[in-house]
């Protein structure tokens, strides 16, 4: 695809290539692995992992043409075998609650989605994301903080596009759920106040 | 949406690898990547389309990398720990491991061995190794000087090691560093003896290397290593449990090489094994009875009485040996008990004579010591066991030099009384010469000295006491020898002819004067000397004497 305009053949283009993709995509790494594991030096370790990995890769001969897609493939699979190592919430019962639904024709629609996220606000479903179940943290992440689009998404989870835009457009009702109670709560604390 | 997203990505933002994280954590990458570095050829496969990034292949491929990076270091490590000085084992000064097997193996060794006994004993053996291993050069012609310089030097410091071990234990348990004392003398006279056999000159002249210096300083070693043991008595019950726990070993040993040795070497170590057995039976006989003597005497502290006893002992023998004084008269009667008790009586004109020749005492095998006999006992079968087990000392030297044959009683009386007839023989020629007027005097005086000499040892002989009888037909024999010398010169001086003279002029190129010389000074010694000393130079001259003729 893109990416044919360097052709590193040498060691140090090998290098230089790898580092490069440290530079540019570091940040946006720890950012995605923080965010899911909630822990900050879990998070470097994990990120660390993930060029260790891709490094030994790149030695066994293989040359990446894009690195962006191949680093958070490896990096969501680390996250998925911590959340194993875990084991505080069982990713298979997860995966069984909304694996084998469908989902309703306007769940399946990348305009759904759209629409759904215009009415909520960003900042608010920002600080509730963290709460929400890592099936639907991960698309939402992989989509609004990364910005990565559907197709991308499905082929990093190994799902259909569709199960993507499900998990989406239920991670994002789930937050405005969440909104809305904390709105209530508060409301409710502010009445009793008065 | 827009504002959703936009909104979403701006908060997200705010999280980022702080600018120390992100250092350290591009430093971990890069040392990773150092550590792994790209192999040199390699080859680029262009990950096609499909593939891309996306299948899990990276994860078997790691598998196997770092399992083959792990194999790999273990590899080295096992060279490193297993192999390297299992190799070095094997070998000697100026080979590349050497310095490992001494300073790392060995010195492992040390520190792994926790009890001072159990240092002791490897320092021994590392100072065994270093000999052995010199002997080895030697034998190849590879010993050249500064290799040996280096032995010495380790033979000096496994040594000090040794002794520094031992007065360390002596501090904790006197009793078990005396026997470390009395065991590291007797690998060391192993050695010694080992090292001795090797410098015979037509062994190694034609290699040109030889381990001369090293005899040396081992000998020296041992003299001192002697010195030291004599002065180690350890407690009587401690060393007869060594001696016996050692024989036992002997045994067992000499059982289990039995097929690998000629009927003559079975019946040397058969014979030693005897011995050993004589000694210490020998041993528990005189400390039974020293036990009951210390009983009876009440007004001498335990100590004095027991090393005054060892001591007074040997002065009474030697002394009743070159004078008919009153307690020779005793000492005859009543034999060793006799001698013993009568000691115990006059302690103290004994101890006033002891300190006027206090280093005559020790240099005599002290007959009635029950510490000192299993002493013997125990270095002699030590160095049997060393004998039995080790195959190239075997080779090496014969058991002789090392544990020489103990003769029972039976055989010193008839050695004895050898010795007697010789004299009494002699007497009887001397009697049948005429004397010539300027020696008269001389004559008489030493016939004298030999029917003195050989009326004691009939008394001797009479009582069975083996030392006594022993001592007495060695000096009349002397006496005699060197009269008959005196007159057969005096004879050939007046131009007559005796049977034995041929040959002992011709051995023996003495003059008249300087044999009556010898005779005037063994009379003097005999007046003035102390006892002891004369008693010592006569078996010396009897010993030269027997080996000129």
């Amino acid at each position: 695809m893109v990416g044919q305009h360097k052709k590193g053949n040498t060691k140090e283009d090998h290098e230089e290539r790898f580092l490069k993709a440290f530079e540019e995509y570091g940040d946006a790494l720890f950012r995605h692995a923080f965010l899911r594991l909630s822990d900050r030096e879990r998070a470097i370790d994990i990120v660390h992992d993930t060029f260790a990995k891709v490094w030994t890769y790149v030695r066994r001969g293989h040359h990446i043409d894009q690195f962006r897609p191949f680093l958070y493939k490896v990096l969501n699979n680390l996250i998925v075998d911590e959340y194993r190592k875990r084991k505080e919430t069982s990713l298979d019962t997860l995966l069984a609650v909304d694996g084998v639904d469908e989902g309703s024709f306007d769940e399946l629609s990348e305009s759904s989605v759209e629409s759904l996220a215009a009415t909520l606000d960003g900042k608010k479903a920002f600080e509730l994301v963290q709460e929400l179940p890592d099936t639907y943290r991960e698309v939402v992440l992989l989509r609004f903080v990364d910005q990565l689009g559907p197709k991308e998404i499905a082929a990093l989870i190994e799902e259909s596009e569709n199960v993507v835009s499900v998990r989406l457009h239920r991670g994002l009702r789930l937050l405005r759920q969440y909104i809305e109670t904390r709105e209530k709560r508060a409301k409710r604390k502010r009445n009793t106040k008065t | 949406m827009k504002r959703f997203s936009e909104q979403f990505k701006k908060k997200s933002e705010s999280i980022r690898l702080r600018a120390a994280e992100r250092a350290d954590l591009r430093d971990r990458l890069v040392s990773y990547m150092e550590y792994h570095p790209l192999p040199s050829g390699m080859r680029v496969e262009r990950i096609s389309g499909e593939k891309r990034g996306i299948s899990s292949e990276p994860f078997s491929i790691i598998a196997f990398n770092v399992r083959y990076v792990r194999n790999a270091v273990g590899l080295l490590a096992a060279l490193l720990v297993v192999a390297i000085p299992v190799v070095a084992e094997w070998s000697v000064p100026g080979d590349v491991l050497y310095p490992i097997k001494r300073n790392i193996n060995e010195e492992l060794r040390s520190t792994l061995t926790l009890s001072p006994y159990a240092k002791v004993e490897w320092e021994t053996k590392r100072l065994e190794r270093r000999i052995a291993e010199a002997r080895l050069l030697a034998e190849k012609g590879e010993l050249t000087p500064e290799k040996e310089a280096e032995v010495v030097a380790a033979v000096r410091a496994h040594t000090d090691a040794a002794q520094q071990e031992i007065a360390h234990l002596r501090q904790e348990d006197a009793d078990t560093a005396a026997i470390a004392e009395i065991t590291f003398a007797s690998a060391l006279e192993v050695q010694s003896e080992v090292l001795a056999g090797d410098t015979q000159p037509e062994t190694y002249d034609e290699t040109g290397s030889s381990v001369d210096a090293l005899v040396y300083v081992v000998q020296e070693v041992v003299a001192d290593v002697k010195e030291a043991v004599d002065e180690a008595t350890p407690s009587y019950e401690k060393l007869l449990g060594e001696v016996e726990a050692e024989t036992t070993t002997a045994y067992e040993l000499f059982a289990s090489v039995q097929s690998q040795i000629s009927d003559e070497q079975r019946q040397d170590i058969e014979r030693r094994l005897a011995d050993i057995e004589r000694k210490v039976a020998e041993a528990i006989a005189l400390y039974a009875e020293e036990g009951s003597i210390q009983a009876t005497t009440t007004d001498t502290n335990k100590t004095e009485t027991e090393m005054d006893g060892s001591d007074a002992t040997d002065v009474n023998g030697e002394e009743s040996a070159t004078s008919s004084s009153e307690t020779t008269d005793d000492f005859e009667g009543e034999g060793m008990v006799g001698a013993t008790a009568t000691k115990t009586i006059d302690v103290s004109e004994e101890v006033k004579r002891d300190s006027q020749k206090p280093m005559v005492v020790n240099q005599l095998p002290v007959e009635g010591d029950p510490i000192r006999i299993l002493r013997e006992a125990l270095q002699d079968v030590q160095k049997l066991i060393r004998f039995i087990t080790d195959l190239e000392l075997r080779e090496a030297i014969s058991i002789d030099e090392l544990v020489p044959v103990t003769l029972t009683d039976e055989e010193r009386l008839s050695l004895a009384r050898d010795d007697y007839t010789v004299a009494s023989t002699l007497v009887d020629e001397i009697a049948s010469y005429t004397i010539g007027e300027e020696y008269a005097e001389k004559v008489t005086l030493g016939m004298q000295l030999v029917q003195e000499a050989l009326s004691s040892a009939d008394a001797a002989f009479a009582a069975q006491n083996v030392s006594a009888a022993e001592e007495y037909s060695a000096q009349a024999r002397v006496f005699a020898q060197d009269l008959s010398l005196l007159l057969q010169n005096t004879q050939q001086k007046d131009g007559v002819t005796t049977p034995e003279e041929g040959m002992a002029s011709s051995t023996q190129q003495t003059t008249v004067d300087d044999v009556a010389d010898e005779i005037q000074q063994d009379m003097s010694e005999e007046t003035d000397a102390p006892p002891d000393t004369s008693a010592q130079m006569g078996t010396e001259s009897a010993s030269t004497t027997r080996m000129d003729n």
